[in-house]
């Protein structure tokens, strides 16, 4: 993890940040509640922010962290309870209500419209009748700059990366003049040195006043960035305690309810692997500007984790492997499974010879979010070859899906639900059963973690194991190092393009790691 | 290259996307890059021409180095006695059962060295064609003797025309015990460097080919060989047993891609050829960097004196530890920079692993055991 500035800043420092030293919450809940089909999805709940203060909500996925900042941004209305702004009492019946108020929400999952331009994203709302795209974009610019983001404001945002994008939508709040911003995991697609950034800037708005809610599942970032911290378990308060009170072992215990022994990080048992058969060599595979001349190979029975800062062409490879983007038609490289050449000219090939690729964007690439845990697991059989039926046998549907989700521990209540009503971390437990079901001999994961609650991150890397030891060849792709340490017998450091170094597990450090990475 | 070939290869890059790539596998794995070579202890004053080092029952070793066979024993190898000296260069060595040495000599054939008769015996010919290129000789249990012949064109001294020629005429051979009824086994091998006898199994390398095969012994003549490694990141050369079933595999050079880019410019080679001195082609190399005449060097791989990170090798030394199966278990370095280059050879011995490096021309220690 990396060594966050202290926070005592000088700016900071001089505005009020617990409390006893404000005057009036700017933002209060009182008994706020939402019922979901009988189900209570918060229940009780009571929640104040006071101006220049960061109040970070952790809880497990699924605990209501994200319905009650919904509730707050006015993207869905309370049961029960009250809200207050400025001492007013507000119902805010969408999302423009809140916006108006001062509130405004940084999702997770970014909101942008991918056709426009990231400036266009920026004014989106409050366009003018006429806008020359000149000023819109200079505008855009100085703001950008003013956040020191690199983002060129016409880019459509579907050419963005996701730190891109997630930097855009911060924008958009700033650019919207909001007193309370909602950070629902705003650094889990930010590489550690645009971690920093964002760090700077949270104390930037702060020390200017604004409120910030702050979500994270990175505990420590809490504990750093917050003045306070609530936690929340199944819908119900269970402690809001000032950061400083508070440690990550205590956080972790309020949060699952119980005394978790292992460690989330390096819990994980950790074994010498025999070395095996050679299962995939990638050999000075080139594209474009992005992947320059990268060579590595894994084999089977052991977990090769990809560390690297953002742009560095590691998803970019593993996209490659699994046939979604083209490597360079002459000096490409030469890719081999089991000494064969491959070069796939779409995923379904892939898929066929046993690969499977488990995306880091699930919302847009990992699952069908309007069909049920099933559905989606029986589509995953059925893209491979073997798995293909013209008939669609719903026993068979049934009998899969109850294997993964007893395998998993997919929130077997949430059956019957569509996609994207289940928390994260549920949602990546069926993107990966969905590359499963297939049976792969070699999985990438992109970033498995990302997201995912402390109380689900044991389970996918005890999975990320379990396939390693049935003999399957892993790769995870991961820019948060302690998964990386955790999880990996052997890890590879991507810098523009190329593999620039290689640790065994043993003696790999986050320092070092960091140090091939960005040198 | 006329016209119509630089078409028919240009519609042959299309249509084989995979078989034009100038793709080299990376050394990661059991062959991540370490500089452990660097580290060991170099055995006594140098030995120029160094080429094969093989380990007595007694715990001394026999090294060919140039045209001599030399004795090395007592602790730390201080001891070193001549064997013999022949008019061309020694090479590969192994022991028979009955106690001979056997020594391949560059342009002679196969000496056998028997210590009670000081004029050795000869084999030099084998189906009617002289043994001017034998680079490795092994013996089996039974008594009877394999060989394998580098090149049937040029001598052991010339590998690197052989290599630019794109020849393929190597041969493997066997012979009685007494050098007897000599046969060939295999022909047009890619230039077959090394050889061993293991567990009934008869291995061997092919250096232009980057691969290691494996055969049964064979008992009537017929041998039909198969690939247990193919596809390596250098040029194996000798590969000799570790005595627990595995092998010291050594590898005198690394490829790169400007050599596998220069192996596909026909007319690029040819003019090579004709006009610069061998030293100076772009080819692999067992040592690099002394002379200002080579293909990148100075500016091109040093910034300031210091090498730099992506400079290609213009040699490098690997010894490769493989497990009785064939996989590489392990692998000690000398990388782009480094001292000891071009391994040819190495040997387990109760003093630790004696490593041949022909480019510096010194016999190295490993006292680790590689496994």
């Amino acid at each position: 993890m990396t060594e966050f500035a202290p926070l005592s800043q000088p700016a900071a420092d001089a505005v009020p940040k617990t409390r006893e030293s404000a005057h009036e919450p700017v933002l209060k809940v009182v008994n706020g509640a939402k019922v979901y089909g009988g189900v209570h999805a918060i229940e009780g709940v009571s929640f104040d922010l006071f101006p220049g203060e960061v109040h970070a909500l952790v809880g497990e996925n699924g605990a209501g962290k994200s319905t009650l900042c919904k509730a707050i941004a006015g993207a869905i209305r309370l049961t029960s309870g009250d809200m207050f702004v400025d001492g007013k009492r507000v119902d805010f019946e969408q999302p423009r209500d809140a916006l108006s108020a001062g509130i405004c929400m940084v999702y997770q999952e970014t909101s942008l419209v991918p056709t426009m331009t990231a400036a266009q994203n920026i004014e989106l709302g409050n366009e003018k009748l006429l806008t020359r795209f000149r000023t819109l974009n200079i505008q855009a610019q100085q703001l950008l700059q003013s956040l020191n983001f690199h983002v060129d404001p016409a880019t459509p945002v579907a050419l963005l990366g996701t730190a891109k994008k997630q930097m855009v939508e911060i924008a958009r709040a700033i650019y919207n003049k909001a007193r309370i911003i909602i950070f629902d995991e705003p650094t889990a697609s930010l590489t550690p040195e645009e971690i920093v950034h964002f760090f700077h800037l949270v104390r930037d708005l702060r020390a200017r006043g604004v409120a910030i809610i702050y979500i994270s599942h990175a505990l420590e970032e809490s504990l750093q960035i917050a003045d306070r911290i609530t936690v929340l378990r199944d819908g119900r308060l269970v402690i809001t305690a000032p950061a400083k009170t508070l440690t990550r072992d205590a956080l972790v215990q309020h949060m699952v309810g119980r005394h978790v022994a292992q460690a989330v990080y390096g819990g994980t048992e950790r074994r010498t692997h025999q070395r095996r058969e050679k299962v995939l060599t990638v050999e000075n595979v080139t594209m474009g500007m992005v992947v320059k001349n990268m060579s590595f190979s894994v084999y089977a029975g052991e977990v090769v984790g990809i560390a690297g800062l953002i742009g560095s062409g590691r998803t970019e490879i593993a996209k490659i492997v699994f046939g979604a983007l083209k490597r360079n038609l002459v000096n490409g490289g030469t890719i081999r499974l089991r000494g064969r050449p491959i070069r796939y000219r779409v995923p379904r090939q892939a898929i066929d010879d046993g690969i499977a690729y488990i995306t880091e964007d699930r919302k847009a690439n990992g699952f069908f979010e309007t069909m049920v845990v099933d559905d989606n697991v029986y589509i995953g059989k059925l893209a491979t070859r073997a798995g293909f039926s013209f008939l669609l046998s719903r026993a068979r549907r049934s009998k899969l899906a109850n294997y993964w989700v007893e395998r998993l521990k997919i929130n077997a209540l949430q059956r019957k639900a569509r996609i994207v009503e289940l928390s994260g971390g549920n949602q990546q437990k069926v993107v990966l059963a969905k590359s499963l079901v297939q049976d792969p001999s070699i999985i990438i994961f992109d970033e498995p973690t990302r997201g995912v609650d402390v109380g689900t991150i044991p389970h996918i890397h005890a999975e990320i194991r379990r396939l390693a030891d049935e003999g399957k060849a892993v790769v995870v792709i991961s820019s948060y190092l302690p998964e990386i340490l955790a999880v990996s017998d052997r890890i590879l450091v991507a810098r523009t393009g190329r593999i620039v170094a290689e640790f065994d597990a043993a003696e790999a450090t986050q320092d070092k790691i960091l140090y091939a990475a960005v040198h | 290259m006329g016209f119509l070939d630089h078409l028919v290869r240009d519609i042959r890059s299309v249509i084989d996307r995979d078989g034009e790539q100038n793709a080299i596998p990376p050394l990661d794995g059991a062959l991540s890059p370490n500089d452990r070579l660097e580290a060991c202890a170099v055995i006594g004053d140098p030995l120029p021409g160094l080429d094969d080092v093989v380990a007595a029952p007694d715990g001394a070793v026999f090294v060919s180095a140039g045209p001599r066979v030399l004795k090395l024993s007592g602790p730390g190898f201080a001891n070193r006695t001549l064997v013999t000296e022949f008019d061309s260069e020694a090479g590969g060595l192994a022991l028979h059962p009955d106690g001979r040495l056997m020594v391949c000599v560059a342009g002679q054939g196969l000496a056998a060295i028997d210590p009670a008769r000081p004029v050795p015996h000869w084999l030099q010919n084998c189906d009617g064609r002289p043994l001017a290129g034998l680079l490795s000789v092994a013996a089996a249990p039974d008594g009877r003797i394999f060989a394998v012949e580098g090149s049937r064109a040029r001598p052991p001294a010339e590998w690197r025309h052989d290599l630019m020629e794109k020849r393929h005429n190597g041969r493997l051979i066997v012979c009685g015990a007494a050098l007897d009824g000599p046969t060939t086994l295999l022909r047009d091998l890619h230039y077959p460097y090394g050889i061993a006898i293991e567990s009934g199994q008869l291995w061997f390398t092919e250096s232009w080919a980057h691969r290691v095969s494996r055969l049964p012994l064979p008992q009537n003549g017929s041998a039909a060989p198969q690939i247990v490694l193919r596809n390596l990141p250098g040029y194996p050369a000798r590969l000799h047993g570790d005595g627990r079933g595995g092998f010291h595999l050594a590898l005198f050079a690394r490829r790169t891609h400007l050599i596998e880019f220069v192996l596909k410019e026909d007319d690029f080679r040819t003019e090579m050829i004709a006009t610069i001195a061998p030293d100076h082609w772009v080819a692999p190399a067992y040592a690099g960097g002394a002379d200002c005449l080579e293909p990148m060097q100075i500016g091109g791989v040093k910034a300031l004196g210091i090498q730099k990170p992506w400079a290609p090798p213009r040699s490098y030394g690997l010894l490769v530890h493989l497990d009785a199966d064939g996989e590489p278990t392990s692998s000690i370095h000398s990388r782009a920079g480094g001292r000891f280059h071009g391994i040819t050879a190495a040997c387990a011995t109760p003093q630790g692993t004696l490593i041949a490096s022909r480019g510096a021309g010194c016999l190295l220690l490993e006292p680790g055991e590689m496994r």
